[in-house]
């Protein structure tokens, strides 16, 4: 999916630049929101096939209830969420509710690097397209 | 102005903000990077509350109250919120209680409590230790450190050392000195101020380590006897012995700030090298004198100077922990009773 559209849900500007230079550089189609309503309100017109999702931005627990929002909506069901944060350790299960399924698809500890960015997006976009 | 705060109408003033307004009326609402002397930073969102009439949940450090604002600090949406940051913070570092010197006075602590976390609720131990115990007196466990921003707004700010800051990103982000030197390399005074206000057990003080948390420990305000600055200070005290100090938030002139010396330096106390008793030289030895036999001989030498070679003979300088009383008895003996202007203070060069 060469051609796919990102976004980029994030209050920090400084991540969603640089996250946003890296996948453009590798041929994505790039859109950005600082926090989770505005990112809810942008999923019906630019139908992203990917969510990089922060976990706290300014309403503390946006990025919970975004991906909650998508699990629940058939429309955004199927978008592949990865979850970004700099505040958790390896251990991800400490951070969200042990007995609810999300939606999300891959975690990320920031900073980032471009090839773990870049392999994971490739990945969790290569199992959407073949419906996995 | 009036406002409720879960329901309760309570009076404010204008200015204040929904945590001033709060504590005043006695309600907890948890905060981890707010304290008054830094101000609010709203970094870490442990003091998350609803305004109704809000879409999302404000900080109630930052935010001011208006008239007739409804602010709800205790229903589902805001208690999740507050847990998930304190279950954040506790889970990104190594918050072992039992040994941490913080423990029963930390905010984190506080916190988990009132928000009813338990030990299954948190995962610790994810980061390798890292301690720094390069520096004399303040110990620095990353691990323990929840980014609040405290001691780095302090150290620059408060202090004006401007030795800390906040290095690296991310997950990696951490405190630094200087050029992210260890502490004991690098331009840090250890004033202390960074362990007094740190709301966790991150940064402490190594004199405190082990003896500092017994709950008959009696604080014991008073001034620092070092300087004539006349700094407040608590003497926390165990079975007679000062086993930490800390400067006093509330007082002036210090304002809880105290230097390396006033936090750190009370070993003196306890020396088996102070005089206890006036001494007098003899045949190169000294022996123990009462004050009367000191002073008379002290004040006979005195006047045998100054009937031979003049009072200018004699020069008196006075101890920089005297206090401006002292110092100003110190200089009129000299003035008025000896007849000199030799007169000088330690302190001054």
């Amino acid at each position: 999916m060469q051609n796919a559209k990102i976004m980029i849900v994030d209050d920090d500007s400084d991540f969603v630049f640089s996250t946003k230079t890296v996948l453009e550089q590798l041929g994505y189609a790039v859109t950005s929101a600082s926090n989770g309503n505005q990112g809810k309100a942008m999923l019906a017109r630019d139908k992203p096939d990917l969510v990089i999702l922060d976990v706290i931005m300014s309403s503390i627990l946006d990025g919970l209830n975004m991906s909650r929002f998508m699990k629940e909506d058939p429309a955004y069901g199927d978008i592949p969420i990865i979850m970004v944060t700099s505040v958790a350790n390896t251990d991800y299960s400490t951070l969200f509710p042990d007995d609810e399924d999300l939606g999300i698809d891959a975690f990320l500890t920031k900073p980032i690097k471009p090839a773990d960015l870049k392999g994971t997006v490739e990945e969790l976009l290569a199992k959407k397209e073949a419906g996995q | 102005m009036n406002i409720t705060i879960n329901g309760k109408g309570i009076s404010a003033k204008s200015g204040q903000t929904i945590l001033d307004a709060a504590r005043s009326a006695g309600v907890y609402i948890p905060t981890l990077c707010y304290h008054e002397k830094v101000g609010a930073s709203a970094r870490c969102r442990a003091c998350a509350v609803k305004v109704k009439g809000r879409p999302d949940l404000v900080t109630a450090c930052n935010t001011a109250v208006t008239e007739g604002m409804e602010i709800v600090t205790d229903s589902p949406e805001v208690i999740e919120a507050q847990r998930f940051v304190i279950k954040l913070a506790l889970s990104s570092g190594n918050h072992e209680c039992i040994m941490c010197e913080k423990s029963g006075s930390c905010e984190l602590q506080e916190a988990a409590y009132f928000l009813k976390l338990e030990d299954k609720d948190i995962v610790t131990g994810g980061k390798p230790p890292h301690l720094d115990d390069s520096s004399a007196f303040i110990r620095v466990d990353h691990t323990k450190c929840i980014l609040c921003g405290r001691c780095v707004e302090a150290c620059n700010h408060i202090a004006v050392n401007r030795v800390l800051k906040v290095m690296h990103r991310g997950y990696e982000a951490r405190i630094g000195f200087d050029a992210d030197a260890p502490m004991g390399e690098s331009s840090c005074v250890q004033c202390g101020e960074c362990t007094q206000i740190c709301p966790v057990g991150a940064l402490v003080s190594k004199k405190s380590l082990g003896v500092s948390r017994f709950g008959d420990i009696e604080k014991v305000r008073t001034t620092c006897p070092y300087c004539g600055v006349g700094c407040q200070l608590s003497l926390h005290v165990r079975n007679g012995k000062i086993v930490k100090v800390t400067g006093e938030e509330n007082a002036s002139p210090n304002k809880g700030r105290l230097c390396v010396k006033g936090r750190y330096g009370y070993d003196f106390i306890y020396s088996g090298d102070r005089l206890t008793a006036p001494l007098i030289r003899e045949n190169g030895s000294f022996r123990e004198a009462s004050w009367e036999e000191a002073l008379d001989l002290v004040a006979n030498r005195l006047k045998e100077i100054i009937a031979r070679h003049g009072p200018d003979a004699i020069a008196g300088v006075s101890c920089a922990r005297s206090t401006n009383e002292d110092s100003y008895q110190m200089q009129k003996l000299f003035r008025a009773a000896i007849g000199t202007n030799n007169i000088d203070h330690c302190a001054r060069t």
